[in-house]
């Protein structure tokens, strides 16, 4: 009895454009609004972007679920409270230049699009890199750029950034982002692995090149759904 | 026929000994499967549903006992042979059920998955033990077929530990169905006329041994090395098997650490490969030629570098513990003579030694690492060596400290007495480094600073007065001790170097306190930490929430309480729930009616199966003190325990008649059992080989009387004992699975005090309902 309430579709998610609308509404009410974000510009990102595009078809229907889901190579799409955490932390604005280390699906990229001029986004693995730019093509994210290569190294042709966004986590900060962070930028990484991090990250550069940082809140990243 | 000259009970015995070394080796194989497809807190799911098994088998057979008892050597013939049969598929169906540890805390449906799980495991093991309790319905050698079963469990034991060292993992599984095939054999030879099928019995000894499937463990999709396989051109350099389990070193383009890495540096990283147990990142392996390659500087930009600023160039070092041999680099990066690397797995000694090529920087440098094989608490009290700098590097991995996987896991290396040995092992104006990454709340912190307290050469009237000293970064720390105070020179010199690198430099006596750090809306939460002080009784120095911290998971708070839940301490208290659920719903649907023995036959046996779970597990947890990898401890503990388990099963159940069966017994148990819990301290001071033959020797004498108690008092009842055997085994069974999961639960809570007063309870009540039997049968 309790694996059919479990497995039991969530009455918001069953397939039209109007259900992913409504869905995507209920997500940002109840899983980002209600966690304190309230950015005007980070939630109407979220209600805009359609994040069940950016997800395998057999997920489509838990896109807007409070977790994270498989995307195939071993990877994940975020939580969507994650997304709007890190997005917010950012403070992006529209002359803003922002680095990804991750494309993954690339959603996180196609909403810090809505808020920034242009998104560079590195990812390693071919298929991702692929697939994320098609499909930000076809959905219409004309300022995000994706390129397949090892994101560690940053985008030094485009650098520099007003943002860096880092959505693996890691053990430490790559040096080469440092470098490609202007003056006043801000750079957020979680910290730990992941399936359990413990911290986001905020890395500080100010306006004479003096890094500082700052732990953020204790969070750790929802395990992934479907293996 | 070769085996002529034996009689029929003797080749009964012999397959009762390979059918039961085929169970207990069955168990350790899950262990290490479910330690490497999931993560190590679920190996009391394997010795739970092994116990859960013969309780099944006892309930199963006390309710067909009319048929079983025609002709029952065909029954443990087939129920063998089942055995053989069922271990893979067993395995294969456990691991489709895809359970995902990762969502166990969310999901209550994976709760549903781990039932699944539970009773798909028990499967073989009910099948087997109740093999094994068909013996014992003969009434009159329910303490010879006991003793060889248990003398069979050291077999089995001895066997995989052999086998965990030489064998791949994906043939482990043949080990148990060997020993099952072997048990038919010897259980059939003696049947009579045509009924032997020669056939049937090389069939069952070739299937496990030639065409039996592999079994390979897949790492489950949170373990690190899922990840790093997965990076493009990752390949894997090297890979040993040892008892603690599978290391592999893995490279990759892509693989860069740099644990708590200032943000200052702006050189490069070398090339790097990981080393892995059983999945788990356990250290970084740096790949430059030499150690003067320019790339090594970035171990000058670490917490972790802290205490070669302050130490001179021919400082003596020792550090604990092998993390991929960067700790040993970064002393031979400054200078330092000669580290002495303290590794009590002895695999790694092999690894190094058979892979030059991926420690050309030891190679290459002036200076000899030298890799001592031993525990390092052993090689402290042994006072053989004395440094000016003992070092502990952050080993558990970030993504298990995250998670809080290792809370569960005893560690004496930073205990109040460990401590104090590193501390008598230092030369004049040594010091201790204690490295490990920032989490919050910081309990970690907080628990070794009062750990600190404790420690008289450290403060004064409980203020550090500048013997403690921390060193934060922003993901890691090193902590900093010296028994003499740090001068303001060498705090001048720390000074600079957190300036230069980015790190905070904060004196002992400064660090604030909890009350300081939480916010106003957590200031409950401090009613739920753990923080007193890991010593030798309690030695988890990575565990710091309360058992009451879960209770915030099923409140409205649930949300924002999964982040600080140890996951390791979770999945313990969920096996605990869910095989006593199982435990208490079979004993109950299983209950006899008449023949049940009575209220003082049930309490019996229920007292012997939780006491003799709760001393056996209590003499492992205390034993690790003394030896190297859990695996060794456990194995030679668990060898002792039950050789001599087996001859005192066998001498109460075949010399003694029932007047000569000592009552005294119990008490000895009682009494053996605290001698020897605080005997294993002093096997400290030998050397490697004598410690091991010692506790061995020294386990023996209580496990010898905890014999006695299970066919004695079967041996007291005349009418009924058919019955009452299986019920008796069924009880033991599930006894025996509380008290071993609630066991673990109590060791990490409130310590192996509680264990050992549990144990003493258990077998002091059954002393006293050994004698109201007594009375009972007499009158």
């Amino acid at each position: 009895m309790l694996a059919v309430v479990v497995l039991l579709p969530s009455p918001a998610a069953s397939g039209s454009d109007a259900d992913f609308q409504k869905a995507r509404e209920n997500m940002v009410r109840f899983q980002i609004k209600s966690r304190g974000i309230s950015n005007p510009d980070v939630l109407t990102a979220l209600a805009t972007v359609p994040r069940h595009l950016f997800v395998p078809e057999k997920y489509r229907e838990q896109a807007y679920h409070d977790y994270p889901l498989p995307i195939g190579s071993g990877q994940t799409i975020s939580q969507p409270y994650i997304v709007a955490l890190m997005t917010d932390l950012l403070k992006l604005e529209p002359s803003h230049r922002v680095f990804e280390l991750g494309t993954g699906s690339g959603y996180q990229a196609a909403v810090a699009s809505r808020l920034a001029g242009a998104v560079f986004t590195v990812e390693i693995y071919e298929q991702l890199a692929e697939s994320a730019k098609k499909r930000l093509e076809s959905i219409g994210y004309p300022n995000v750029y994706v390129k397949l290569g090892d994101g560690y190294f940053g985008w030094e042709d485009e650098a520099p950034f007003d943002a860096i966004i880092v959505t693996a986590a890691a053990d430490h900060i790559p040096p080469p982002l440092i470098e490609q962070l202007k003056p006043g930028g801000r750079l957020i990484i979680p910290l730990g692995s992941p399936f359990s991090v413990q911290q986001l990250v905020l890395v500080l550069k100010d306006l004479e090149g003096k890094v500082t940082e700052e732990p953020l809140i204790a969070v750790r990243f929802v395990p992934l759904l479907g293996h | 026929m070769f085996l002529s000259w034996a009689t029929e009970k003797m080749a009964l015995s012999l397959s009762v000994l390979l059918l039961s070394a085929s169970i207990l080796s069955f168990e350790i194989v899950l262990v290490r499967l479910l330690a490497i497809s999931h993560w190590q807190p679920f190996v009391t799911l394997a010795i739970s549903t092994a116990l859960l098994g013969y309780g099944l088998s006892g309930s199963i057979l006390g309710r067909f006992k009319d048929r079983v008892f025609a002709g029952n050597r065909y029954l443990y013939a087939v129920l063998a042979t089942a055995a053989t049969l069922v271990y893979r598929p067993v395995i294969y169906v456990s691991a489709k059920l895809h359970l995902d540890p990762g969502l166990i805390i969310r999901d209550p449906y994976q709760w549903f998955k781990v039932g699944l799980l539970v009773a798909v495991l028990t499967l073989p093991f009910t099948i087997a033990s109740g093999a094994l309790a068909l013996p014992l319905l003969e009434c009159r050698s329910v303490g010879r077929y006991y003793g060889w079963n248990l003398v069979g469990a050291a077999v089995g034991v001895v066997a995989m530990l052999a086998a965990l060292t030489t064998l791949e993992l994906k043939d482990l599984s043949r080990i148990p169905a060997l020993f099952a095939g072997l048990a038919v054999l010897a259980a059939l030879v003696h049947f009579e006329g045509g009924k032997v099928n020669w056939a049937a019995c090389a069939a069952v000894i070739v299937i496990p041994v030639i065409f039996y499937p592999s079994s390979s463990a897949i790492y489950g999709p949170y373990k690190d090395i899922s990840y790093v396989l997965n990076l493009p051109d990752s390949r894997i350099e090297a890979g040993t098997s040892g008892v603690s389990g599978r290391y592999q070193v893995v490279s990759a383009p892509a693989l860069r650490s740099a644990a708590g890495l200032s943000t200052r540096y702006r050189g490069h990283l070398p090339g790097q490969a990981a080393l892995y147990l059983n999945g788990d990142r356990a250290g970084t392996i740096c790949l430059a030629s030499t150690p003067y390659d320019k790339t090594l500087d970035y171990l000058r930009w670490q917490t972790a570098a802290a205490p070669y600023v302050i130490s001179g160039r021919d400082s003596k070092t020792a550090i604990v513990g092998f993390d991929g041999g960067e700790e040993a680099l970064r002393s031979i990066v400054y200078g330092l003579q000669a580290p002495a690397l303290i590794e009590p797995d002895t695999a790694i000694k092999d690894l190094v030694a058979d892979n030059p090529h991926l420690f050309k920087t030891w190679i290459f440098s002036p200076t000899t690492t030298v890799i001592r094989s031993d525990n390092a608490r052993a090689h402290f009290s042994g006072r053989t060596a004395f440094y000016d700098l003992i070092v502990y590097p952050a080993r558990i991995n970030l993504a298990s400290a995250a998670a809080g996987l290792t809370g569960t896991a005893e560690s004496y290396e930073v205990t109040l007495q460990g401590i104090n040995a590193a501390i008598a092992s230092l030369e004049k104006n040594g010091m201790i480094a204690i490295t490990g990454w920032n989490m919050y709340p910081p309990t970690g912190r907080w628990k070794l600073l009062n750990l600190f307290r404790q420690i008289s050469a450290l403060n004064e009237g409980g203020r550090f007065r500048n013997h403690v000293y921390l060193v934060t970064g922003w993901s890691s720390h090193t902590i900093l001790v010296k028994p003499e105070p740090f001068n303001a020179g060498e705090v001048e010199k720390l000074t600079d170097f957190c300036t230069r690198k980015g790190f905070t430099l904060t004196d002992g006596d400064r660090f604030p306190a909890p009350e300081e750090t939480l916010s106003p809306g957590e200031q409950t939460l401090a009613h739920d930490l753990d923080l007193r002080p890991p010593d030798d009784s309690r030695p988890y120095p990575w565990h710091s929430l309360r058992l009451s911290y879960l209770k915030h998971l099923a409140g409205r708070s649930r949300e924002a309480a999964f982040p600080r839940v140890e996951w390791g301490f979770y999945f313990l208290t969920m096996v605990l729930i869910v095989t006593t659920a199982f435990a208490l719903a079979a004993l109950i649907l299983s209950r006899p009616g008449a023949a049940s023995g009575g209220l003082y036959f049930g309490l019996y046996f229920a007292c012997l199966g939780t006491g003799y779970m709760t001393i056996e597990i209590l003499l492992i947890k205390r034993a690790g003190l003394v030896m190297g990898p859990p695996a060794v401890t456990a194995g030679v503990v668990l060898t002792s325990f039950m050789l001599s388990s087996g001859l005192g099963s066998h001498l109460a159940g075949e010399r003694m008649n029932r007047d000569k069966r000592p009552r005294w017994i119990f008490p000895a148990v009682v009494m053996l059992t605290a001698a020897v819990y605080f005997l294993i301290p002093s096997l400290l001071k030998l050397s490697v080989q004598a410690r091991l033959a010692a506790l061995f020797l020294v386990a023996a004498p209580p496990a010898f009387f905890m014999g006695f108690p299970f066919p004695s008092a079967l041996m007291l009842y005349e009418a009924d004992r058919e019955s009452l055997v299986t019920w008796a085994w069924a009880l033991n069974g599930y006894s025996s699975v509380i008290g071993s999961s609630l066991a673990g639960v109590i060791a990490v809570t409130t310590g192996f005090y509680s264990l050992l007063m549990l144990g003493t309870v258990c077998y002091l009540l059954a002393w006293g309902l050994y004698g109201l039997q007594m009375k009972k049968v007499q009158s």
